[in-house]
C-alpha cells in the first residue's frame, strides 16, 4: 500500500496525522539514520554560526525557535509517530535538551573567552573547540536525565479500567480481520500503559513439518510495515525469529496453560529458552493469550515508560483483555487461514484449467485425408491435466508421419513439456526422414531443458500411403498393436524415453501394411486403467480383445466399450486415454460374408443453397421409410445427412448455386449407407476438429463452429472420406441390427 | 427461404428472468434474429435468460454454434441460459455437446421458471 488507507474502525479518510505516520513508516531505516545524522550536524553548524556571527538579541531568538523546531523534526523521525503521547514527550526532551546545551555551550565559549584570553583572537577558536567537547560530552546523559524525568512526569496516568475495557468489547464483536484486532489490541494496551516496548507473537498454523508436540509463536507486525519490526519505542529491538515452543516440556505453558495471567519474565525458569529470549528483548511481562485450553500468543511488554511498575491494577486489566481478545483472535486466525487455503485452491485450479487449454489447443485440428487409407483419433484427457499428446505431419512428398506420445506427471509441467516435446519433433522431423534419428535429436534436445525427473515417452512412424511401407521408432511408449482378421501383434522397437540419458541410440524398424492391415496406437492410460476392485486393464486384456476384434464397428469405440464396461459407471479416470487407428483400406475382396448387392433407394442431387440440406434430409427419410427405422436413429441419420449435406454445400461447392450436391442412398440387409459426393475441386477439407471442445470455445480459444463432423461421428455408426472423380465423398453407414459390443450412442 | 423460417419474440417473465420463443430453424440465417433477440431479453437486471424451444423445427451445427457464441456473451453478463421444449433427439445433440452441461434442460415453462428464480 502507498497511501494511508482510511480508518477501518470509523471509515474516514485518513487524518493528516495518519498520513503522516504513515509517511514516515515508510522511510527506510537507513534514510532515517541519514536525516537524523543531518539534522545533528545542521544544529551544530547552525550553534557555530550563530554565535560566531550573531548581532543582534533577534538572532537568538530565531535561533532557539529554529532549535525547537528542529528538535520537533528529529523526534517526529525517530518516533514515527507510532504513539501520538510518545512524539509530544520526545518532542520535549530533544526541544529542551538542544537549548540546554546551546546554552551551556555559549557559556563555555563566553567564560574561556573572557576568562583567559580576552583580546587573543586565537581564543575564538579554542573556546570553540572547548565548547563543543563540553557540548558533546554531556549530550548522552543530559539526554536520559531528561528523558527520564519527563516521562515520569508525562506518562504517569491513570485510567478507568472499566472504560477501557467496556470500550474494547464493544469493537471487538465486529473485528474479525486478523490484522485490524492486533493492531487495535496493541493501541490499547500502548495508550493505558505506555510500556516502553511492546509486542505480540501469535501462534503459527501448524505446517507438515512441525511434529506434533511443537508450535511456533512468531511475532505480528501490521501489514503496512516493510520491516518485521513490532515496537512502538525505536529504542528497544525486539526478537524477529519465530520461536519453536515445545508444547511439553516448556515451563512456560504447562504450568500456566489454565489461566491467563501475567508473567513476570524475571520470574521464568532459568532453564527455559523463552525466558532468555524475553529478557534479551527487554521486556518485564509477558501476557498469554489463551483460548479453549490452548496458547493462541503472548503479549509481551517492557517497562512502562512512566518507570512505575505493572501494579495489580494495571495485571487485573490485562488478564481481563486477553480473556476478550483470546477467543476473538483464535476466530480471526482460523479465518485467516481458511482464506489462505481458498485463495491457495483457486490458484491450482485455475492453473489446471489454464495447462489444460494449452494442451488442446496443440493437438491436430484437422485429420489428414489420405486415399486408401482410414485415421481415427480418439482423446479422452482425465480430470487432472496429464500429458499425452498426438500429432500428424504431412510431408510434401505425400507421406505422413505419426506421432503419440506421454509427458509424465501432471498439471503445467506435463503441459508444457508435452508442447515443448511437440513441436521439437515436427522440426526435427522436417530434418530428418528416418524416424530413430527424428527421436534421437528430441532426446538430444530435451535432455537437460526438462526437469530431471521428467520424460516424454513417445512413438513416431513414416507411413508411405501408396506402398503402405510404415518406418517407426519407439522411445518407451507402449508399442502399438498392428492387426487384421488374421491376428495382432506388436510393433517392438526399442528405445528408453525421451529426456533421460542423453546420446540414447533408437532401433528403426519398418513394416509393411498391406490392404486390410491396421495399426493401433495407444496411451497408458488404456491399460493402467483401474476399476473399483483395483484390478488393472492390463496389456494381456488389451490383446485379448484386438484378437477378439469383431470388425463391425471401429476398433476405437471397440475398445472405449470394453474400456467402459470394465471400469463400470463412476470411473474416476486417473490419466489422458489416447487412441489413433491407421487403416488400409480393404479393397473389395472376398470375405466371409457374401457381399450383397445393395438397393439403390435414392438418387439425386440437390442444388447448394443454404437451407437445402433439410431438403436432403427428408428426401432421404422418405427413401428409407420402408425399412422402418426406429425413430431415434432415423433421427439421428438425418442430421448426420443434413451435416454431410451442409459441409458439402459449404466447403466443396462454396454454397455456388449451380452447383449440386449428390445425394445417394443404398441399402443393403445390414445397413444403410448414404453417399454424399460434391462438385469440389477437391482441395483438403479444412478444420476437422477431432474433438470440439465447448470449455475453449466458452473460453474464446476456439472458434465456436466446428461441430459438423463431431456430430456425423457421433450420430451414424461409420463414417467413411474418400474421393471419387477428385471430389470428396462422404460415405454415412447405419447398421440396421446393432450387434451387442457395448457402443451406445 | 432460410430466412423467413425464423421467427423469435421476446417476454419478460420478471425482472431477472426473460422468456426467448423460438420457431423455425436455428441454422446460420437466424444468427440476426438470435442476437436481436438476446439484446432485447438482456436488461441490466436480467439474470437468467429461457428458451423456448418447442417451436424449434430445425437446428444443425452452426445453430449450434450460433448458441455458443451467445453463451459467450451471456458469460460475460454473468448470465444463465435454460432452456425447455427440446425434442428427444436435440437433448441427444445437446448431451454429445456437452452443451446440457451449460445450457440447463427443462420439461417445461413453469419448471424453467422455478429453477430461474433459484438461481
Amino acid at each position: 500500500m502507498n497511501r494511508a488507507a482510511p480508518s477501518k474502525l470509523t471509515g474516514r479518510p485518513p487524518s493528516f496525522w495518519r498520513r503522516l505516520q504513515h509517511t514516515l513508516i515508510r522511510l527506510g531505516r537507513r534514510i532515517r539514520f541519514i536525516f537524523v545524522w543531518v539534522l545533528r550536524i545542521v544544529i551544530v553548524i547552525l550553534t557555530i554560526v550563530t554565535f560566531a556571527f550573531a548581532q543582534s538579541p533577534l538572532t537568538y531568538l530565531a535561533f532557539f525557535l529554529a532549535l525547537i523546531l528542529l528538535s520537533i523534526a528529529f523526534a517526529l523521525v525517530r518516533t514515527r509517530l507510532v504513539s501520538f503521547p510518545l512524539f509530544i514527550s520526545r518532542s520535549l526532551v530533544y526541544s529542551v535538551l538542544t537549548i540546554t546545551l546551546a546554552i551551556v555551550y555559549f557559556i563555555t565559549v563566553a567564560v574561556m573567552q573572557t576568562a583567559h584570553f580576552p583580546t587573543d583572537p586565537k581564543a575564538n577558536g579554542i573556546g570553540t573547540v572547548i565548547g563543543t567537547l563540553i557540548t558533546v560530552a554531556l549530550f548522552n546523559p543530559l539526554r536520559i536525565q531528561l528523558q527520564k524525568f519527563i516521562d515520569k512526569r508525562f506518562y504517569r496516568q491513570n485510567y478507568d479500567a472499566a472504560q477501557v475495557i467496556a470500550a474494547f468489547t464493544s469493537t471487538l464483536r465486529e473485528e474479525i480481520d486478523l490484522n485490524q484486532l492486533n493492531a487495535h489490541l496493541l493501541a490499547v494496551v500502548r495508550e493505558t500503559l505506555f510500556p516502553s516496548s511492546i509486542s505480540l507473537w501469535l501462534r503459527q498454523p501448524a505446517s507438515e513439518d512441525d511434529d506434533q508436540d511443537t508450535f511456533q509463536l512468531a511475532p505480528w507486525s501490521p501489514p503496512e510495515q516493510g520491516s518485521s519490526q513490532t515496537t512502538s519505542s525505536p529504542d528497544v529491538a525486539s526478537a524477529t525469529e519465530p520461536y519453536v515452543v515445545e508444547v511439553n516440556s516448556d515451563v512456560l505453558v504447562t504450568s500456566k496453560l489454565e489461566v491467563s495471567n501475567v508473567i513476570e519474565v524475571s520470574q521464568l525458569p532459568l532453564k527455559s529458552r523463552l525466558w532468555s529470549v524475553l529478557e534479551e528483548a527487554g521486556y518485564q511481562i509477558s501476557l498469554p493469550l489463551i483460548s479453549r485450553g490452548e496458547l493462541i500468543g503472548l503479549l509481551n511488554l517492557g517497562p512502562r515508560l512512566s518507570g512505575q511498575g505493572y501494579t495489580s491494577q494495571d495485571r487485573t486489566l490485562l488478564s481481563q483483555l486477553s480473556a476478550q481478545v483470546a477467543p476473538a483472535l483464535r476466530v480471526a486466525q482460523l479465518v485467516h487461514e481458511q482464506q489462505e487455503q481458498v485463495r491457495e485452491h483457486e490458484r491450482i485450479e485455475q492453473e489446471l484449467r489454464t495447462a489444460r487449454l494449452i494442451q488442446h489447443s496443440f493437438l491436430p485440428e484437422a485429420l489428414p485425408l489420405l486415399a486408401g487409407w482410414q485415421l481415427n483419433t480418439s482423446y479422452k484427457p482425465a480430470r487432472e491435466v496429464g500429458g499425452d499428446f498426438y500429432d500428424f505431419m504431412p510431408f510434401e512428398d505425400g507421406r505422413l508421419g505419426l506421432v503419440l506420445g506421454d509427458a509424465t506427471d501432471h498439471g503445467m509441467p506435463a503441459a508444457l513439456v508435452m508442447t515443448t516435446t511437440c513441436t521439437m519433433l515436427r522440426t526435427a522431423a522436417q530434418a530428418s526422414a528416418s524416424p530413430a534419428e527424428v527421436l534421437a535429436r528430441v532426446n538430444t534436445l530435451l535432455y537437460g531443458r526438462i526437469p530431471s525427473r521428467m520424460f516424454v515417452t513417445c512413438f513416431y512412424a513414416i507411413l508411405d500411403p501408396k506402398s503402405g511401407r510404415l518406418q517407426y521408432a519407439n522411445a518407451g511408449q507402449d508399442w502399438p498393436f498392428r492387426y487384421s482378421q488374421e491376428g495382432a501383434s506388436e510393433l517392438r522397437a526399442t528405445g528408453m524415453p525421451l529426456g533421460m540419458m542423453p546420446g540414447t541410440h533408437y532401433e528403426g524398424q519398418e513394416v509393411t501394411l498391406a490392404p486390410g492391415e491396421s495399426i493401433l496406437l495407444y496411451s497408458d492410460g488404456l491399460v493402467e486403467a483401474h476399476n473399483t476392485a483395483h484390478n488393472m486393464f492390463g496389456l494381456p486384456h488389451l490383446t485379448e480383445l484386438i484378437a477378439a476384434y469383431p470388425g463391425n464397428t471401429t476398433l476405437i469405440d471397440y475398445l472405449l466399450g470394453e474400456l467402459k464396461r470394465f471400469t463400470g459407471a463412476d470411473w474416476e479416470q486417473e490419466d489422458d486415454v489416447t487412441l489413433v487407428t491407421l487403416q488400409r483400406v480393404a479393397e473389395t475382396s472376398l470375405m466371409n460374408k457374401q457381399p450383397e448387392i445393395p438397393e439403390r433407394l435414392l438418387d439425386t442431387s440437390i442444388p447448394s443453397i443454404p437451407g437445402n440440406e433439410q431438403l436432403a434430409m427428408e428426401q432421404v427419410a422418405q427413401a428409407i421409410e420402408p425399412l422402418h427405422l426406429p425413430s431415434e436413429r432415423l433421427a439421428n441419420l438425418k442430421t448426420a445427412v443434413a451435416e454431410a449435406v451442409m459441409n458439402a454445400m459449404e466447403h466443396g461447392n462454396h454454397y455456388q448455386p449451380d452447383k449440386v450436391v449428390f445425394l445417394q442412398v443404398l441399402a443393403s440387409e445390414d445397413s444403410i449407407v448414404v453417399r454424399i459426393k460434391d462438385q469440389g475441386e477437391g482441395q483438403p477439407l479444412p478444420e476437422r476438429v477431432a474433438a470440439p471442445d465447448l470449455e475453449a470455445k466458452l473460453a474464446g480459444l476456439q472458434n465456436p463452429r466446428g461441430w459438423g463432423l463431431f456430430l456425423i461421428e457421433n450420430l451414424v455408426d461409420a463414417l467413411r472420406m474418400t474421393s471419387e472423380d477428385n471430389h470428396h465423398v462422404v460415405e454415412l453407414t447405419l447398421y440396421r441390427q446393432q450387434k451387442n459390443t457395448g457402443n451406445q450412442q | 427461404m432460410p430466412q423467413e423460417n425464423m421467427k423469435m419474440f421476446v417476454r419478460q417473465v420478471d425482472p431477472k428472468v426473460s422468456i426467448i420463443d423460438i420457431q423455425g430453424d436455428l441454422s446460420a440465417a437466424a444468427e440476426n434474429a438470435l442476437m436481436d433477440a438476446y439484446s432485447q431479453a438482456s436488461t441490466k437486471t436480467t439474470h437468467v435468460i429461457i428458451l423456448n424451444c418447442t417451436g424449434l423445427a430445425y437446428m444443425n451445427s452452426s445453430g449450434i454454434g450460433l448458441l455458443v457464441t451467445l453463451l459467450v456473451r451471456m458469460n460475460r453478463q454473468k448470465q444463465h441460459l435454460f432452456c425447455y421444449g427440446l425434442s428427444e433427439h436435440y437433448q441427444h445433440i445437446f448431451t454429445l455437446t456437452r452443451l446440457n452441461d451449460v445450457i440447463k434442460v427443462y420439461n417445461s415453462e413453469s419448471e424453467a421458471v422455478a429453477a430461474a428464480a433459484l438461481a
